[in-house]
């Protein structure tokens, strides 16, 4: 028998089976982990192009009308007497107000 | 392109791949670790399996070779990973081959390993190896010669 008959007989062996069970469950893993990965990325660019607009559209838009209740307020706190932090909490209870940045501001 | 059966690709592929793994290593436990990182990279990535040997051979020798760090020098013969094929029992020379490998420098035993006892062509071994076919069948001619000299008729 030549050698290379003889090599080719002959093969390289090793049983896999005992880490079957191991090595699929970390591969079946690792594609859950990339499939969740890819859903959470895919969640978040739809999230950012339905809101995005939404944004744009808030901020252009005309300042919400002023809470009365708030205004009232105000007005009877000026009235009532001179304060010099008057003008500081009127402000903060102004920036308080709902609405995007343009319409808080819109009435100083 | 759907996702790989993994469970089919390890029935038909782990064990050729460990033993060569472990072949690269020179370590089971080494080999075993490189064979899990492999899967879940099949699992995870698009394998690319028109020429499924070459393409799982290369990435094998890669991941284990990565992983190894460096080569061992544990023997092939004292990992007992060369045998008779099942189709060839009474054709036991394993140990004398094993030992004669031991004595080639590592990219002609690459060579012999890989195209004699894997059965891959010398253009899949060059796919395997990153070079020519016509290096890989230079290697193994050179292999040849010297394993005549060591192996009894």
């Amino acid at each position: 028998m030549s050698l290379e008959e003889s090599l080719g007989r002959h093969h390289l062996r090793a049983d896999a089976a005992p880490v079957r069970a191991r090595v699929l469950d970390a591969a079946a893993a690792a594609r859950r982990e990339q499939r969740f990965r890819r859903l959470t990325l895919a969640v978040a660019a739809v999230a950012l192009v339905a809101v995005a607009p939404l944004n744009f559209l808030f901020d252009g838009a005309a300042p919400r009308p002023r809470d009365p209740r708030l205004e009232r307020e105000a007005d009877l706190l000026v009235e009532r007497k001179p304060d010099p932090g008057l003008h500081v909490r009127l402000r903060m209870a102004l920036v308080l107000r709902p609405g995007p940045p343009r319409a808080r501001f819109a009435g100083q | 392109m759907g996702d790989v059966d993994i469970a089919a690709l390890y029935d038909a592929w782990a064990s050729r791949l460990l033993a060569y793994m472990i072949a690269v290593t020179r370590d089971r436990h080494l080999a075993e670790d490189a064979l899990q990182n492999l899967f879940v990279k099949l699992a995870t990535g698009r394998p690319r399996m028109d020429d499924p040997a070459a393409y799982l051979f290369r990435a094998a020798r890669n991941e284990a070779l990565r992983v190894a760090g460096r080569r061992r020098e544990t023997p092939l013969a004292e990992l007992d990973l060369v045998a008779p094929r099942e189709d060839a029992p009474d054709s036991d020379r394993s140990v004398e081959l094993a030992r004669a490998l031991d004595r080639l420098p590592p990219e002609q035993v690459e060579a012999v390993v890989l195209h004699a006892l894997e059965g891959l062509s010398f253009r899949e071994v060059g796919e395997v190896l990153g070079i020519p076919a016509d290096t890989v069948a230079s290697r193994y001619r050179y292999a040849l010669e010297k394993l005549r000299t060591w192996v009894s008729p």
